[in-house]
């Protein structure tokens, strides 16, 4: 495969872990609004 | 009328066997060199003997079982369920020559365990064992996760219309390339490229956290193994509470969720369609269960007042039922605390969460996100064709890397295999209940076991009446296989006792 | 009468400190934890009622373990694990009859005073024994909701060594029997392969 389109290929990958991750660390997110509702409704 | 299985069907299940075998003794040689690299020259003994036996059961069962002949469909599924019964009886041997098990069955138990990615295990003084050994431990469910016969598949097969029979028969039916030997390799890259990663954050934290180079390296690469094959085995017997930190944490939940994922939904990001996880079946319905279980969950645990604040809270919760719903077991509170702190609320919500599970053709079990997606859609097409005129044809989609029509066949066996699925789950939680233990107690450990979660209420110990032990094996097996090769498997034996 | 008490008293103080002393020094087994790990995670203000809270949150309590593992020093502080179970004196490589899981507790320390340890357990040793005082938290605010002990002091009771595992010769034995068992059959099926008997292949 010529470097070019070596380098695409391993971005693919890299973006689709980044993509991967991001989506979970927003779900990660949520469950932290989560806990702070939850706080704040039950002191 | 049953046909007796003839000659040449053992030939070649004996052979295909011996491969995946061999493949097995393989893998041990990873530990051993572990073994000698920290000078741990009984360990390393145990795993020479190890190897042995394997390369004598595979090639001598190769040597026996020659033939030119390929697999069909029962050949692939007695194939995969067999060699897991014999990849079982042989991986134990490490275990068994440790000294650090009570018993036989509690090293076949540990290493199904391991294969399966379920994490409750037998083992005793785990603080205290080689590095070698936790080296097959981790290894064990890294390679149990892709699916040893996927293992095999790469390196010892050769030709595919047979390999692709006993691929499925392990559980797995994506074709994530026309060629099922690529597929294997694809899956391959996908969690190579997903170890170094996560080996490599795990690895920084560690030492930013106080430890030593060597246990920050070895210890992140077996945690990452633990998260990413939802196995949820961990070097030390305080699993990831060991670390207390939340950014250790978080990265395990990154690692943890992704090895949930179907390998197809994996390819499909890596080649460029960064949007199917948003438009994904298995996702959406995750997203759902997720969220509806960690609110549950939140919301009682503030109730109750156990945690004293929300990053408390929120630490303890999501941690605990990401690991739960993505069926890999680690665990930041101790077993007991299920019981003693969040009760039976609690233990019920992670039970639902764990019951769940993960995606198909992933690291995960469970009755899986596709078949959720599945159901309820099939739950609303009805309604929509109850309420519209008795002419209207109602036809549903759903996206799984593709639109897929819902059709009856898909419908059907998705109910199937999840009444399979609950019937397993009631059937091992009465016989704990019959053993006297609680019912909630009962329940969240035979859904972990066979959902492969390996969350632990304390039920599980070496102490355990061996009835209960055999279920859980028996649970873990039936659960990760998805029932049709062990059925395949048990049908085999019957055809040879009955058959014409 | 006065003097003669006196001199009871030391007599009896320095027959007791001088039982005691060996029994320290040697493999004999430590008066066990009161409370022990077990019991710091189990009991229940209420048995059956989370709402109400463990026994021992919020108490002071003395705690006595193996150090193990290593110590993860985090700037002023550090984490030291403490185990309290069967393999506390000897591990299961020097002969320690199976006893069931480990069990412990994670230890919150100022990392001075772990100085002192200098053998951390592991297969190939068995951790420093260590005595530690502080304040057992059931979920920590500090540490995330984590169930540790806040500790003010450290002694260490009983120093660690190292662990030999020998190899029994019938293990030694029996690896080279089946290596070379291995090898041959490795031999045998790469050369028979191919010579499939009639009617086999069809």
């Amino acid at each position: 495969m010529p470097n070019g389109d070596k380098r695409k290929t391993y971005l693919q990958y890299a973006l689709g872990i980044l993509a991967e991750s991001g989506w979970i660390l927003a779900l990660t997110a949520l469950a932290l609004l989560l806990a702070v509702v939850a706080k704040a409704i039950w002191r | 009328m049953i046909v007796r299985p003839r000659k040449d069907d053992h030939l070649v299940i004996g052979k295909y066997t011996g491969k995946v075998i061999v493949g097995v003794g393989l893998l041990m040689v990873i530990p051993l060199l572990v073994s000698l690299g920290f000078g741990e020259w009984d360990t390393a003994i145990d795993f020479v003997i190890s190897i042995s036996a394997c390369l004598v059961f595979g090639f001598g069962t190769q040597l026996f079982c020659r033939t030119e002949k390929d697999m069909n469909w029962s050949h692939g599924l007695v194939v995969a369920a067999g060699a897991w019964i014999w990849a079982t009886a042989l991986g134990a041997l490490p275990h068994y020559l440790s000294g650090h098990a009570g018993s036989y069955l509690d090293t076949l138990f540990d290493v199904m365990s391991g294969y399966t990615t379920t994490g409750l295990y037998l083992l005793q003084d785990l603080d205290h064992v080689a590095n070698g050994l936790n080296m097959w431990r981790h290894l064990l469910t890294y390679a149990g996760g892709q699916g040893i016969v996927v293992v095999a598949l790469t390196f010892l097969f050769k030709g595919t219309a047979g390999a692709y029979k006993v691929y499925v028969g392990e559980g797995k039916d994506e074709r994530l390339m026309p060629n099922v030997i690529q597929t294997a390799r694809a899956i391959w890259l996908v969690s190579l490229t997903w170890l170094g990663v996560g080996t490599v954050a795990l690895t920084a934290t560690g030492i930013w956290l106080g430890q030593g180079p060597v246990r920050a390296f070895f210890h992140a690469m077996w945690v990452f193994m633990g998260a990413w094959s939802t196995g949820g085995f961990a070097p030390q017997s305080y699993n990831t509470l060991w670390f207390h930190s939340l950014t250790y944490e978080v990265i395990c939940i990154v690692i943890m969720i992704a090895g949930s994922f179907n390998f197809a939904l994996h390819w499909a990001m890596w080649s460029g369609d960064r949007k199917e996880i948003r438009k994904n079946v298995e996702t959406i319905s995750m997203f759902v269960t997720l969220t509806l279980t960690t609110m549950i969950a939140t919301f009682w645990l503030a109730k109750a007042n156990v945690y004293p604040d929300a990053m408390s809270l929120f630490r303890k919760v999501f941690y605990q039922i990401v690991s739960g719903h993505t069926t890999t077991g680690f665990s930041t509170v101790y077993a007991r605390a299920f019981v003693t702190q969040w009760g039976t609320i609690g233990m019920v919500v992670t039970t639902i969460a764990m019951a769940i599970g993960a995606s198909a053709c992933s690291t995960g079990g469970g009755i899986k996100g596709i078949r959720m997606g599945i159901m309820s859609k099939a739950f609303l097409q009805d309604i929509r064709r109850m309420i519209s005129p008795e002419s209207a044809l109602i036809a549903q989609k759903f996206h799984h890397i593709r639109d897929v029509w819902l059709d009856d066949g898909l419908v059907r066996s998705a109910l199937t295999i999840s009444i399979a699925y609950v019937t397993l789950y009631a059937v091992g939680t009465v016989i704990g209940v019959l053993y006297g233990y609680p019912i909630a107690e009962a329940a969240f450990e035979m859904v972990s076991a066979a959902s492969n979660t390996g969350l632990s209420a304390g039920v599980t110990a070496p102490s355990m009446p061996d009835l209960l032990k055999i279920t859980y094996f028996f649970g873990m097996w039936l659960g990760r296989l998805e029932f049709m090769s062990v059925f395949a498997l048990f049908g085999y034996a019957w055809s040879i006792v009955r058959g014409k | 009468m006065r003097r003669l008490a006196t001199i009871a008293a030391a007599v009896a103080l320095i027959a007791s400190v001088s039982v005691a002393v060996p029994a320290w020094a040697s493999d004999a087994p430590l008066p066990p934890n009161k409370p022990d790990s077990t019991e710091l995670i189990n009991k229940m203000n209420v048995p059956g009622d989370v709402t109400k809270g463990l026994f021992w949150n919020g108490k002071t309590v003395t705690f006595h373990g193996e150090a193990i593992g290593e110590v993860m020093v985090r700037g002023d502080y550090a984490w030291i694990h403490l185990n309290d179970d069967a393999y506390m004196i000897k591990n299961v490589e020097e002969g320690a009859k199976l006893g069931g899981y480990n069990s412990g507790m994670a230890v919150w320390i100022p990392s001075a005073q772990t100085k002192t340890i200098d053998t951390y357990g592991d297969y190939q040793h068995e951790g420093s024994i260590v005595e530690i005082e502080g304040v057992f938290n059931g979920a920590c605010k500090e540490h995330g909701g984590d169930m540790d002990i806040h500790a003010t002091s450290l002694k260490v009771l009983r120093e660690g060594h190292v662990v030999a595992d020998p190899t029994p010769p019938w293990k030694a034995i029996l690896a080279v029997v089946l290596a070379v068992a291995a090898g041959a059959l490795y031999w045998a099926e790469r050369k028979y392969r191919h010579i499939v008997a009639p009617n086999r292949g069809v």
